[in-house]
């Protein structure tokens, strides 16, 4: 049987738009984005050309294109920075850190936040939240001194543990106990802020869902778990994603006032290492730590994506 | 005939004249010879020490130096805070000043890197400020080494006459009362009276909220200075010891000293958190210790001083100077920086063959115009300051009414201590100036409470003047402080020292640096050579 051909008219459809049409018609949208479009460019995009440090012997005076090359074909300062007695301890201790913070400081704020959900006196409610976003606002060397008063062998905190007969820990000495108030205090400072994020995600949680559930008989606990979980579940993926971008920070600003020779071992970091290098006027070894904590972050980014949107069937991910 | 031999001698003169001519002129360097004062008004931009930030152009000082050589001063007043850094990013966008001033070896070994500052022979520092050059030549040598780097000099160091002094410790007058104790001379007897500031209750309020020893500063520099003082260690440092270049941690005494303080713990005669940080200044003033580690002259005339802040608390409190205890061989000592401070160094900036010259004019000037240098430090008499007795004070001056606090002194473009350099003057007043300006009281002071066998300095001054330190150093000075601080807290035995830092020091660069800092003394060898220092 022959197939008889179908001639098809594209009359009826909208009438394609010229370029100029679609600029002036999103012009008011256009000029809403320039202004991030350009900070973008200009902070984030142009300096990147500044990573050639890493591969030169740089000098100001001929800036980065004019500086020579360094050696082993421009790798002379990573085989140096990779090389180096101390790189090796200073990354696990970084990674070791950054993963206790993660450990500890992922769940933190969900449970924060899930918990403020819960409450239904409102100014108990915003007073709670003020009150665990406060110590976002205090810088880390007014809280490591109030920190060392607290924590010293002659602070409260150590006086209270004799009272009640127990020996004082010496937090500024012993490793363990440095790195657990190292992790606590570190998840006490940003429990606030990073909950913010998700209480906006529960916010937007659709009541009926929950009066649904009720009504069938859901616990509160599995309200949670089969409502607010799932519904805020995008909102977690895309923080714990980015959060793995700086899984090679591991708080330059908390580490650097906090610590001291006793627990440098365990406390001496990529950054800290960093600042010697740059003391010393070594940008180019800087760059090169620079870079490799970019280079890692970015494969953890890319690499939880993957995963995230491998087991959740292309749900969640950022990309 | 004749003709031939008046022919002979005319050449014999010439010959004669060039000689003599070749041994001025001739033996300058060609970098020297470029060198050149002129009659012209200059402009220079003048990075000086970072101490009067906040202060603005056209003060009395600026305009005294700019009228007295002809030079049209461009001040950059930064803090002292970040100052390499700020100073970096200011030459690295293109603005070099022609005079930079450099707190550290190494900061001038980066500007030499960067091809910031330049190179400035010796003959042409003699040749323009020949009185400062024989002064440093036969006053601190040493200095010279701040500003040499590759074989060549690239600036003019400074002193500070503080720095070479020894240090004074104290003791609580009214404590050492209580307990009914003199003050030590001894480390046996430093122990037996701060173990009864420990335990007999030496401010009489029935309570046990007194401690022992305290350091001034979690630096290195003041770790448990006296202690290793008592034995001649620097234990951060390098020391000559028989005439050979060792690293003073690696020295079998520190053993014994670790001991000490080891057993002084044990006791409870160290402060519990020395290791967290906490150090003698808030201490002192509440009056929770009652021993200083390091105290400096001070000026009861002054509300701020410490005494003074420390009498608001205990009104009866009083000072007992001393000097550091004496340990078992009769060596006492704390470490000092020594008495080269800073380097003064010049702007590559394509003028410096001009400008270079009329700075030196301006260091000898103001090296040896004693009323310049005191105009410059201190303003006019009868404006900013006038004449006290001799006794008053610690100075034998006092600053008039509007320039008495630091920040008006600041505003005003002035400095009031003649033992270091200075914003306008990179050159330090002689000593004997420096001397002419304290009273009489704090001269008898220096007498009695200084000391030459007290000073312990670093063989080269600083230990960074070794390249191979930025590498390795200061990782290995925190892990041997960590394990210093671990056998004083008794969590390891003392006899664990020397093998595990020998470890460390081999694993961790130390004798890449050893032989690198043996090499140093052929380096300032060299370097004294140039001189004609002997």
């Amino acid at each position: 049987m022959k197939k008889s051909a179908v001639i098809v008219s594209d009359a009826y459809l909208p009438k394609k738009k010229t370029l100029a049409t679609r600029l002036k018609t999103n012009l008011p949208l256009l000029l809403m984005i320039l202004p991030g479009f350009l900070a973008l460019l200009f902070f984030h995009y142009k300096p990147i050309y500044g990573l050639l440090i890493a591969f030169k012997n740089y000098k100001f005076k001929l800036g980065v294109f004019g500086s020579p090359w360094a050696a082993n074909n421009g790798m002379e300062h990573f085989i140096r920075l990779f090389g180096g007695n101390e790189f090796a301890g200073v990354l696990g201790n970084t990674l070791w850190i950054s993963l206790l913070r993660m450990v500890f400081g992922w769940p933190s704020p969900i449970i924060l936040a899930l918990l403020l959900n819960e409450i239904r006196c409102g100014w108990f409610k915003k007073l709670t939240q003020t009150l665990t976003y406060i110590p976002h606002f205090f810088s880390w060397v007014v809280l490591a001194g109030i920190f060392r008063m607290m924590f010293s062998s002659v602070g409260p905190v150590n006086s209270l543990l004799g009272v009640f007969g127990f020996e004082p820990i010496p937090f500024y000495s012993n490793n363990t106990a440095f790195l657990v108030l190292l992790i606590s205090t570190a998840v006490w400072q940003a429990l606030g802020s990073s909950a913010v994020v998700y209480i906006a995600a529960l916010s937007g949680v659709d009541e009926s869902l929950y009066e649904a559930a009720y009504i069938d008989g859901a616990s509160k606990w599995k309200q949670v778990l089969h409502i607010t979980l799932p519904s805020i579940m995008g909102t977690i993926t895309t923080v714990t994603i980015m959060n793995l971008a700086n899984v090679l920070n591991a708080g330059f600003d908390q580490v650097y006032n906090m610590y001291n020779y006793s627990v440098y071992d365990v406390s001496d970091i990529l950054d800290t290492y960093s600042l010697r290098l740059l003391a010393d006027g070594r940008y180019e070894i800087g760059a090169a730590l620079s870079f490799f904590k970019s280079f890692v972050g970015m494969i953890f980014v890319l690499g939880s994506n993957w995963f995230i949107k491998k087991i959740s069937k292309d749900e969640y991910g950022i990309l | 005939m004749k003709m031939k031999k008046v022919l002979s001698i005319a050449l014999a003169v010439v010959f004669a004249i060039g000689m003599l001519a070749g041994c001025n002129g001739g033996g300058q360097s060609e970098l020297a010879k470029s060198y050149v004062d002129s009659d012209e008004t200059l402009a220079l931009t003048w990075l000086g020490y970072p101490t009067l930030a906040g202060c603005g152009e056209g003060t009395d000082t600026e305009l005294l130096l700019e009228e007295k050589f002809n030079v049209d001063i461009k001040p950059l007043f930064y803090e002292q805070e970040n100052f390499n850094d700020k100073k970096t990013m200011l030459m690295a966008g293109g603005d070099v000043p022609d005079f930079i001033y450099e707190l550290d070896p190494v900061n001038v070994y980066n500007d030499v890197d960067q091809d910031f500052i330049a190179e400035v022979p010796y003959e042409t520092i003699e040749q323009y400020a020949p009185t400062l050059y024989a002064y440093l030549n036969e006053y601190a040598p040493a200095a010279w080494s701040y500003s040499r780097y590759m074989d060549t000099n690239w600036g003019v160091p400074n002193v500070n006459h503080l720095n070479g002094i020894s240090k004074t410790n104290a003791y609580r007058t009214d404590w050492l009362k209580a307990v009914g104790k003199e003050a030590p001379e001894t480390l046996d007897e430093m122990h037996d009276v701060i173990y009864a500031f420990v335990h007999d209750d030496p401010d009489g309020d029935g309570k046990d909220d007194t401690y022992g020893y305290a350091m001034q500063s979690t630096h290195y520099q003041d770790f448990f200075s006296e202690f290793f003082g008592a034995y001649g260690i620097l234990p951060f440092d390098w020391q000559e010891v028989d005439g050979e270049i060792v690293y003073g941690g690696l020295r079998e005494e520190c053993t014994e000293v670790l001991q000490i303080i080891a057993d002084w713990y044990k006791e409870g005669l160290i402060h519990p958190d020395f290791v967290a940080g906490v150090t003698q200044e808030t201490l002192v003033t509440t009056s929770q210790i009652g021993y200083i580690q390091k105290v400096s002259y001070q000026d009861e005339s002054l509300a701020t001083s410490q005494i003074n802040t420390l009498r608001q608390a205990v009104p009866e409190a009083g000072y007992t100077y001393t000097l550091a205890p004496k340990g078992p061989d009769g060596l006492r000592g704390q470490r000092c920086w020594g008495l080269a401070c800073h380097v003064a160094s010049f702007g590559k900036t394509g003028e410096e063959n001009v400008k270079v010259p009329r700075i030196l004019k301006m260091f000898e000037g103001l090296f040896t115009d004693d009323a310049l240098m005191t105009e410059v430090h201190i303003g006019k008499e009868g404006k900013h300051w006038e004449k006290t007795g001799a006794s008053a004070g610690m100075y034998s001056y006092a600053m008039k009414d509007g320039y008495k606090e630091s920040a008006q002194q600041r505003l005003a473009g002035l400095e009031i201590s003649f033992a270091a350099p200075s914003f306008f003057s990179p050159v330090t007043p002689r000593k004997d100036l420096f001397m002419e300006k304290m009273s009489d009281s704090y001269r008898t002071w220096l007498d009695s409470y200084t000391a030459e066998d007290a000073v312990l300095t670093d063989a080269f001054y600083k230990v960074e003047i070794i390249p191979s330190t930025a590498d390795y150093l200061e990782d290995l000075r925190n892990k041997q402080m960590k394990l210093m601080a671990d056998i004083i807290q008794g969590t390891k035995d003392a006899s664990a020292y020397i093998p595990e830092f020998t470890k460390l020091w081999n694993n961790g660069g130390g004798d890449i640096m050893l032989e690198e800092a043996k090499a140093q003394g052929d380096v300032l060898n060299a370097m004294y050579k140039d001189l004609g220092v002997k």
